[in-house]
């Protein structure tokens, strides 16, 4: 296992057969006894590499520091080889000896990442996971702490490729738990300042709760409509539009006549990141 | 389990969610009446009840009116007649 310890003696990153490029810091071999309480440093690792910054190297030796608070790190769990690729949910840590090696051959490490702007996306703290793929070669997975958007990059050629934004990311924002009511023309306050657009599903009226419509609209964009139809000739609709602090409905149009609020009921907000084209 | 409330400016309940996806300072509570939320007006911690009445402008047109509105629209279309 190599290191590299940040100016305080706190271990930043480890690596475990892959070539850390140090880029100013120090890369150490480490010799050092394995930790009390901790099968080897594959084990201490699993279970202490989301807490790096708890432990320093002391006279050689790794060395918690639990005067250290451990940081909150949503979704930052090790990934076996090649699975989950683009997901956002939190991974299962590696849990046989199968996957474990799978991921020795190409090597492994993370680091959290204080403050990034990749592929114009800004992440405030993260985690940097490296897993092989089936295909061969590495990538590298930078999941940020708001889990808005994952970001990639491929090892191939003995060189990293550009980080890219990958995947299609829907967060569930709200839902109508009383889609059998009313729906008036109303605001639902939401933060969506981190998303591109938002999808709605709506049901047809308050005494058909079938989804009958699916609705996108971009944050920030001209409105869109919830779109119902009676027969192919008649459409009833609900103009909906988003900004970051929103979505706006306004009541339902049957022909251009505003007609009240009970059809076109929204049920499900969803948030949209990682829209590229 | 919570709820929270989007209210209109006189407390008339316009939507309910779970508290998880409230925005902040949202009017939380742990029940909400049944049947139409957008009877109810919430006040002072309580629903009072207090229904919309309903208007002609309300009403949701049936497929026989639909269809007499499109023919209607279509005989004119026929006699060349255009607004």
């Amino acid at each position: 296992m190599r290191y590299i310890v940040n100016s305080g003696g706190y271990v930043q990153e480890v690596s475990f057969g892959a070539d850390i490029l140090c880029d100013g810091s120090y890369c150490t071999e480490y010799t050092g006894k394995v930790p009390s309480g901790y099968d080897d440093l594959v084990d201490w690792f699993i279970k202490e590499g989301d807490k790096l910054y708890r432990w320093k190297i002391v006279e050689g030796h790794l060395t918690l520091d639990s005067n250290v608070p451990i940081k909150s790190e949503p979704g930052a769990v090790f990934a076996p080889a090649g699975y989950g690729l683009g997901d956002v949910e939190p991974r299962t840590s590696i849990t046989t000896t199968e996957q474990l090696d799978a991921c020795r051959t190409c090597g492994f490490y993370r680091y959290a990442i204080k403050s990034s702007y990749i592929c114009g996306v800004g992440f405030d703290f993260g985690s940097l996971l490296v897993y092989p793929i089936y295909t061969g070669g590495c990538v590298q997975e930078l999941r940020p702490s708001n889990s808005n958007s994952c970001v990639r990059r491929y090892w191939s050629n003995n060189k990293w490729s550009e980080w890219e934004l990958v995947g299609l990311v829907m967060k569930y924002l709200w839902e109508n738990v009383s889609p059998t009511s009313n729906f008036a023309a109303q605001t639902i306050p939401l933060d969506l300042s981190k998303y591109q657009a938002v999808l709605v599903l709506s049901v047809r009226s308050t005494a058909d709760l079938k989804v009958s419509g699916v609705t996108w609209v971009g944050v920030g964009a001209i409105p869109g409509y919830l779109m119902g139809t009676t027969n192919q000739y008649a459409v009833t609709r609900r103009e909906v539009s988003a900004t970051t602090t929103g979505v706006t409905f306004s009541g339902f149009y049957s022909a251009n006549t505003t007609n009240g609020a009970s059809n076109e009921i929204p049920v499900v907000i969803y948030g949209i990141n990682g829209i590229s084209w | 389990m919570k709820y929270a409330l989007n209210l209109a400016d006189d407390g008339r309940i316009l939507s309910v969610t779970y508290a998880k996806y409230a925005f902040a300072d949202a009017v939380l509570v742990d029940d909400f009446p049944d049947g139409n939320v957008a009877d109810y007006r919430y006040v002072n911690g309580e629903y009072v009840y207090d229904p919309i009445p309903a208007s002609e402008d309300e009403k949701v047109p049936t497929d026989a009116e639909r269809i007499a509105d499109l023919e209607e629209a279509l005989a004119m279309l026929l006699s060349g007649v255009t607004e």
